[in-house]
């Protein structure tokens, strides 16, 4: 018996200054980093830029990417590592959306989306449904602790 | 006995139960922002007449969106 996987999915906010390709490069590497820890990738979606709610690190706006994996708890503790590493990175925010599935039974899916309209984020209703079965939702365990004080599961972001 | 000052009101009922296409989920600010205040607080039950099991849902869900700049923490009115 292998480990217990788990599907996840981060959203990451890079800076928007940056040229397509170091943006290119940065998922690529966030990629790399759940793939290193034998993680899948189910789907990345790319926002484009979009206004931020309020002012955070001095920006206005930022690149969002949403990237959906599935994979041992630690591709998603060491995915939330490095990008807590990376000054590129604003913030990012990575969230359990099934506990315990099975790694054989995933759809083969790892070519990557096409760009999403980057106003709407709504074509990402794929997953929203598994979100919903009875308070199973629970987010990555290594709580930051930050601001939120969410009931039963706190989301936890990781400032970077 | 009908008290002649009370105002027969609509009885609310929870968006989520009747249109369960209505999405709940961070990732679409657009429909949570509705259950915000102008000041960017969540609108309490009593108000959205939300049911409990969603109401629960969208705090999270207002929370998460909040984490990742999608709403507001607060806001000017």
């Amino acid at each position: 018996m292998a480990e217990i996987w788990h599907r996840y999915e981060s959203l990451i906010l890079f800076d928007p200054d940056l040229g397509t390709e170091a943006t290119d490069e940065l998922i690529a590497r966030a990629k790399e980093y759940i793939t290193n820890e034998s993680g899948r990738i189910l789907k990345t979606d790319r926002w484009g830029i979009r206004d931020l709610a309020f002012v955070m690190k001095g920006r206005t706006k930022a690149y969002y990417v949403l990237l959906e994996f599935a994979g041992p708890t630690r591709a998603a503790t060491e995915l939330d590592r490095r990008l807590n590493l990376l000054d590129t990175v604003l913030k990012f925010q990575t969230i359990k959306l099934e506990k315990r599935i099975d790694p054989d039974a995933l759809p083969e899916e790892p070519q990557e989306g096409a760009p999403a309209p980057a106003s709407e984020p709504g074509p990402t209703e794929a997953e929203s449904g598994p979100e919903d079965p009875a308070g199973a939702p629970s987010e990555t365990g290594s709580a930051e602790g930050a601001e939120a004080a969410a009931p039963e599961g706190a989301s936890e972001e990781h400032v970077s | 006995m009908v008290n002649p000052y009370r105002r027969r009101r609509r009885r609310k009922v929870c968006r989520f139960c009747v249109d369960p296409s209505l999405p709940l989920d961070y990732k679409h600010p657009e429909v949570l922002r509705q259950f915000l205040s102008e000041r960017a607080k969540i609108v309490p039950r009593r108000i959205s007449g939300n049911c409990a099991y969603h109401q629960r849902r969208l705090a999270r869900e207002i929370k998460r969106a909040r984490n990742v700049a999608l709403l507001p923490f607060t806001e000017l009115p």
